[in-house]
């Protein structure tokens, strides 16, 4: 076969478009590359380690603009750094995403990820301790480090962290003849709810739902003394009596009407149960201590405290919220900005106004003997109960599955609260073999 | 050669018109290499090799194999993914939900938009407006149509259990009983595709000729024996289009499922596409999960196949 020109410049033109695309991948791989490591900014006369930081918020979110704002001013005092923050979108968004990124092994520097999903992600994360100081690891709250450190080696940094605690609406509950102080347990939260609630004025005694991700149930179960998984996160332990308590106990209060639980089918539930409450409607509610800020900014018509989270057979809560890792694949440059970063975001002053703002903990020992939280304290008094709450925090389940499994579990507490006729037994049983089966399939 | 064909021959023996003649617009050599098919068609091979093929021989590659992306172990599976998902009690159930949502979705879809454009296919003003209003979910994107079904369908509030308790009708727990969420989000997924199946359907009619209807009134056909008999055949290409896109449409439902249900409660209204997600991304098995693309992809191509061979030869075209 002689070839002829047509086919010569048919086959050099493919070649040319293929080139092109190649060459346009690279093109731009080289350059994510390089903004990855180092920019030049400062019109190239100085070279920046530019440190991608991917959070739960983005920019427009209240909670967000707070760490937006502190990456400026980091920037600002730190000139040969550039931390980037960009919103992915919930503690999902940003799961879902770091899978694909280590897939194609363009991790970001920094990922802010809720608490449990270190269970996942912790080959990939650093050892704080080389990027931190001591000092700056040992003034975070013990109590907030537990789900920190994985074989004794600090790899998640705490960030905006919460417990679940017991909002009392203390003008309803002294008109039920009942103490302000609220329930100390969860049978006496269930008396207490029967007797504060007045059906014929549409009032509540107590509202609540399960948290998206089952979050109230898990703090519960921990109170009635159970775990979720067992100490090597190898077997289900919920699907037993201390498993089905809370459902048992919920599920009487609602059927008589002691207890709002909106079930609709919006996933708004943590805004209909906060506005059931701000209204006057109901007199006690479970919500996240990160709901305090906000509620407290709000005028409220009544006395608004707070009580620790009933306890069962003892005090124990869950803790929540997101913590932040540094990516090891990042260049030691990134990784001791990233530390140093950190350290920004635990200095005294930062944490003072994020918890002032936002409600979250304040995170370090140090900002607890500041001025500002102990007049803060003073004014409102409410703030050191969730604080004072902390001794008895509980991890999340220590489970690399554990997002897949309280996606199955949610479900069927969910179901308990809609169609009361359910059996809880049943349900947590159900519900404790398929999470078995999930964490078997994936060991 | 082309260059010496003259102008006036720039038609094909049809006196169908042919690709006007490049050759004064462009450098001749130029023009010689256009005028070849395979480069012509290079962009779309190309793209479709790195958008669709890749993707395929990728997903069938680790479909073989076990691969942690956190630690990037990657280790031979041989067929365990494969057997993992015939193990799987909810492999089972999903194709149930599947086939039930596929069938009726597809089935009560094109009856509706039958009936919709038997209705609609005269021009006048009002049907104008009412096929522009019927349109409309079509260009509406599924989040947004999602939502308002889900306060239209809201157990609590919504005015679907209102008009239902208006009438005596028990409300209904809508998408969050397992009951009735495949229901749900099949009465979603009809409403929102019914539009462009209308759509469709009044352009098939109205390419059938009229004089076949007037032909027809001569011939005293009645009401029902002219749709049977001229209508449905005559605008069986365009019902057997639709049948082949509704039916990988519905098969390759996700949004619907994701945004209303999640697949719940208990799993009764998860489909295939958005189980496979789950395995993938929620319990990040991307091995078993590409397998179950694999056998997705094979259902798919089975069910078209069969479309095609008990269909087509009812088609008139």
């Amino acid at each position: 076969m002689r070839p002829t020109v047509k086919k010569m410049s048919s086959i050099a033109l493919v070649g040319t478009i293929i080139a092109g695309l190649f060459a346009g991948c690279g093109t731009s791989d080289s350059k994510a590359n390089n903004a990855g490591q180092v920019g030049s900014g400062d019109g190239g006369k100085q070279e920046k380690v530019v440190v991608d930081m991917w959070s739960i918020w983005d920019s427009s979110n209240s909670n967000g603009k707070y760490l937006f704002d502190a990456a400026k001013q980091f920037n600002e005092a730190n000139p040969g750094i550039e931390v980037v923050v960009s919103g992915q979108g919930g503690y999902d968004g940003v799961a879902e995403k770091l899978e694909a990124a280590l897939v194609a092994k363009k991790t970001p520097v920094i990922a802010q990820i809720e608490e449990s999903f270190l269970t996942r992600y912790h080959p990939v994360a650093a050892d704080l301790s080389q990027y931190m100081s001591k000092e700056a690891i040992d003034n975070y709250i013990e109590g907030l480090t537990r789900s920190s450190y994985v074989d004794g080696i600090f790899k998640a940094a705490p960030m905006n962290r919460s417990t679940p605690i017991l909002y009392l609406n203390a003008d309803l509950l002294k008109a039920a003849g009942l103490p302000a102080e609220g329930p100390k347990t969860w049978d006496e939260l269930y008396e207490f709810a029967k007797k504060a609630a007045q059906p014929n004025k549409e009032i509540y005694g107590f509202a609540s739902h399960w948290d998206s991700d089952a979050w109230f149930w898990e703090s519960a179960v921990y109170s009635y003394g159970g775990e979720i998984v067992s100490e090597d996160g190898s077997k289900v332990e919920f699907g037993n009596e201390k498993g089905w308590k809370i459902v048992e106990l919920w599920q009487n209060m609602v059927k008589e009407k002691a207890m709002f639980s909106p079930y609709g089918s919006q996933d708004s539930q943590s805004d209909l149960v906060k506005q059931k409450f701000m209204e006057g409607k109901a007199a006690m509610m479970l919500d996240s201590t990160g709901s305090l800020g906000p509620l407290l900014k709000e005028s409220q018509p009544f006395d608004l405290q707070v009580a620790f989270q009933p306890a069962g057979e003892k005090n124990s809560m869950v803790t929540g919220g997101a913590n932040m890792i540094i990516l090891d694949s990042a260049t030691e440059e990134q990784k001791k900005a990233a530390g140093k970063f950190f350290e920004f975001l635990a200095s005294d002053d930062f944490v003072v106004s994020f918890f002032k703002n936002s409600g979250y903990f304040p995170i370090t020992k140090s900002s607890l003997e500041t001025e500002a939280i102990q007049a803060l304290y003073k004014e409102f008094p409410q703030y050191k109960v969730g604080i004072d709450q902390l001794q008895y925090a509980h991890k999340r389940p220590w489970q690399k599955n554990w997002r897949a499994m309280y996606t199955t579990i949610v479900e069927d507490l969910r179901l308990a609260l809609i169609d009361t006729n359910q059996d809880p037994k049943q349900l947590i049983q159900k519900a404790a073999e398929k999470s078995q089966q999930i964490m078997d399939e994936n060991k | 050669m082309q260059e010496n064909i003259p102008a006036k021959q720039l038609h094909d023996k049809k006196g169908g018109p042919t690709l006007m003649k490049p050759g004064r617009m462009l450098p001749r050599a130029l023009n010689k290499v256009l005028q070849n098919p395979y480069v012509l068609i290079a962009p779309a091979v190309i793209l479709v090799s790195i958008f669709s093929l890749y993707p395929i021989l990728f997903a069938v590659k680790v479909s073989f194999m076990n691969w942690d992306v956190v630690t990037g172990e990657q280790s031979f599976a041989g067929f365990n993914n494969y057997r993992s998902i015939f193990a799987d009690p909810d492999s089972m159930q999903v194709l149930k939900n599947t086939l039930i949502y596929a069938f009726f979705t597809v089935c009560f879809g094109l009856i509706f938009a039958l009936m919709i454009g038997i209705l609609l296919q005269k021009s006048t003003f009002l049907t104008n407006l009412v096929q522009s209003v019927i349109f409309t979910p079509h260009i509406v994107s599924f989040v947004s149509v999602t939502i308002m079904w889900m306060w239209l369908l809201d157990p609590q509030m919504g005015i679907v259990n209102y008009v239902l308790k208006m009438f005596g009708f028990e409300p209904q727990l809508w998408m969050m009983s397992p009951k009735t969420s495949l229901l749900s989000i099949m009465i979603v997924s009809i409403w929102k595709g019914l539009g462009f199946s209308a759509m469709i359907v009044i352009a098939g009619l109205q390419s059938i000729p009229s004089y076949i209807y007037e032909a027809a009134k001569l011939d005293r056909s009645g009401r029902w024996s002219t749709l049977f008999r001229i209508t449905i055949p005559l605008l069986s290409p365009t019902l057997f289009f639709l049948l082949i896109t509704s039916t990988i449409g519905a098969f390759s439902s996700f949004d619907v499922v994701n945004l209303m249900t999640g697949g719940g409660p208990q799993g009764s209204s998860n489909l295939i596409v958005h189980w496979i997600y789950q395995i993938g991304f929620l319990k990040f098995q991307l091995g078993k999960a590409m397998a179950a693309s694999v056998l997705f992809l094979i259902l798919i191509g089975f069910i078209s196949l069969l479309n095609f061979m008990f269909f087509s030869k009812k088609v008139h075209y």
